[in-house]
């Protein structure tokens, strides 16, 4: 670890911290409907919609809206992916999508996860790329944002289970935020050298006189997108690890910011809409100091690198010539701290991108990204995702914490109940049920043991890693799982689904419920929500929930392999 | 013919949704058993 190093992750802590509140207030705004600086075309949108914007949904109306738009978005995506060889906008002439394929990903792109088991340059048409991907990109997002703003509603109200409307949120949402922020992003990843355009692939000569197809494309557009909608679906395969995709290290940066600024400034908004602004910093600095301790270890493993290559005599210190530690799967203009930094925002929040390969990082190094998609991605989070997570979490700390006292536990004046508890272990039950039973399937089935690259433990966490990124709708993968086929393809797309909706579910009938209740007077008794005891409790009940969860499954992956290969084995 | 079978995968999924929405809704109704901390009472 090198002082430079540690100056990049204080320079991006700083960095987001001063954008959180400027962030925060702006969202609040624009959900409570004082920002209508595009109203002109927001009203529109509504009467064509047929629309009321000033009706209040139920919390299962909703539900309802956020399940009937999900459904009909995918279903259009999964028939343009089927018939994108008889549209237009294709000038590579690429075939429909294969069944399977277009299933996962239009499965994928609607729960905001963009788990690609394609090449996208070689099989998505522009128009493809364009009217299907990018939409999702903004739409998956903008329903995540309405989810947490509804759950935040209900914290807020006392409505009798109406916590706002579903399809206006989603227009604002879409309209205020994610539009103007990506267009502003986009051209800063234009300046930085991200290609936008419509041409045709060239061909080039390279220096040892061999011909190479460059792909080419609008990638700016959707690269500002799926970082800011914490989507991570890239244009190409390789990701952000592509050069055209993220250039320099300030396009890097512009993307590891661009992933936490929505989710960091809803800690903000939260604040002001429950009017109590510690308790919302309180979720900022739980939410930062379990992502400094990842980003801590995932550095601290990389930068220390392989230990059989210590052991073999290789000099693997950080230099002026070379950066030491574990290159491998790594770009030399990110380097040891940018690759590892990225791989914790992208893992914390439910985006996905990458810009190294999490299957060549260290043990140690790559179970970060795990366990992080593994605690539920409440670390920030994914845009509004996180934010519903964690609430998820602080209701179950006040449970736990009044359970210590043998008081009937209140969170912001209302009390927390029976009923509210069990939506809350609906939501925390459905994670372990979907990963580890899908894990333990495709360990042991012929078709799940087909897809593996490598044996042992590596192999194991490898299909952990499948499943946990795709419930945790991060889309991110160890590259080293073959993931085409009618097994993957499939399991995978249904893990998705249940791991978007069975947590917004669950989620919003909390927050209707909350709403029905009347808030009573803070007392002697109530449990302060803006101490260091409550953000020192928040953590241990992620960490011990994450932790009796998934240690087991991790004990038989990246920790013992951590282990093995201490003891010079690899696989 | 496989398309068919996705399309009516997807179908059902978010029709079992639907239904969990619902059965949340029955799950929230309030209890008539008194479940108030031991200070209230």
């Amino acid at each position: 670890m090198t002082a430079n190093g540690w100056l990049q992750i204080l320079f991006y802590c700083v960095v987001l911290l001063a954008l959180t509140k400027p962030m925060g207030i702006y969202m609040l705004k624009v959900y409570d409907g004082s920002h209508r600086w595009l109203g002109f075309l927001e009203r529109p949108i509504y009467r064509i919609c047929g629309v009321d914007e000033k009706e209040d949904q139920h919390w299962t109306d909703y539900a309802a809206g956020v399940l009937l738009f999900s459904v009909a978005s995918m279903l259009v995506t999964y028939l343009v992916l089927r018939l994108q060889g008889a549209l237009p906008l294709n000038p590579e002439r690429f075939p429909g999508v294969v069944d399977r394929q277009a299933f996962e990903t239009s499965a994928s792109f609607t729960t905001n996860t963009n788990w690609q088991s394609y090449v996208g340059e070689k099989t998505m048409s522009y128009l493809s790329q364009m009217t299907q991907l990018a939409m999702h990109n903004f739409a998956s997002a903008a329903v995540g944002i309405s989810v947490a703003i509804a759950v935040i509603r209900g914290l807020a109200r006392r409505s009798a289970g109406k916590i706002g409307n579903f399809w206006v949120d989603t227009v604002r949402g879409t309209l205020y935020i994610l539009i103007p922020l990506s267009i502003v992003l986009a051209l800063l990843m234009v300046q930085q050298g991200v290609i936008q355009n419509f041409s045709s692939y060239v061909t080039v000569k390279t220096l040892e006189g061999a011909k190479q197809t460059l792909a080419m494309g609008p990638v700016a557009s959707q690269e500002a997108i799926k970082q800011l909608g914490t989507n991570g679906g890239g244009f190409f395969n390789a990701n952000a690890a592509h050069p055209f995709e993220n250039p320099t290290p300030w396009s890097n940066f512009l993307s590891m910011i661009a992933i936490f600024v929505i989710p960091a400034g809803l800690t903000y908004t939260l604040g002001r809409m429950v009017k109590h602004q510690r308790h919302g910093w309180a979720v900022w600095a739980t939410m930062f100091i379990l992502f400094f301790a990842g980003t801590t270890t995932a550095y601290w493993a990389e930068a220390r690198g392989n230990p059989i290559h210590a052991a073999e005599g290789l000099d693997i210190k950080a230099s002026a010539l070379q950066p030491g530690g574990n290159m491998e799967g790594k770009e030399v203009r990110f380097g040891i701290v940018a690759s590892a930094l990225y791989a914790v925002i992208t893992t914390d929040a439910s985006c996905g991108a990458v810009n190294a390969m999490h299957d060549s990082f260290t043990a140690i190094g790559g179970m970060v990204p795990l366990v992080n998609m593994q605690l539920g991605e409440v670390v920030f989070g994914g845009v509004g995702a996180g934010m519903y997570g964690m609430l998820l979490m602080v209701v179950l700390t006040v449970f736990i914490a009044g359970l210590m006292v043998g008081r009937t536990p209140e969170y912001l004046g209302k009390k927390i109940q029976s009923r509210e508890i069990r939506m809350v272990m609906l939501a925390v039950l459905a994670s372990p049920l979907v990963i580890l039973v899908f894990t333990a399937i495709a360990s042991v089935a012929p078709p799940g043991l087909k897809g593996l690259n490598n044996s042992g433990p590596h192999g194991f966490s490898e299909i952990l890693y499948a499943y946990s990124s795709s419930f945790a709708n991060n889309g991110s993968a160890f590259a080293g799982l073959t993931g085409t086929s009618y097994f993957y393809n499939t399991t995978l797309g249904i893990a998705m689904i249940i791991g978007r909706f069975a947590v917004i579910v669950p989620a919003l009938a909390l927050a209707g419920f909350l709403s029905e209740r009347k808030v009573v007077a803070e007392s002697s008794g109530t449990f302060p929500i803006a101490t260091p005891l409550f953000v020192g409790l928040l953590i241990s009940v992620i960490l011990i929930v994450g932790a009796l969860t998934f240690f087991p499954a991790l004990a038989l992956g990246p920790i013992v392999e951590h282990f093995l290969t201490s003891a010079r084995t690899l696989f | 013919m496989i398309d068919l079978l996705y399309i009516a995968l997807t179908l059902l999924a978010f029709a079992a949704l639907l239904a969990y929405v619902r059965a949340c809704a029955l799950l929230g109704r309030e209890d008539t058993a008194d479940s108030r901390g031991k200070d209230e009472r």
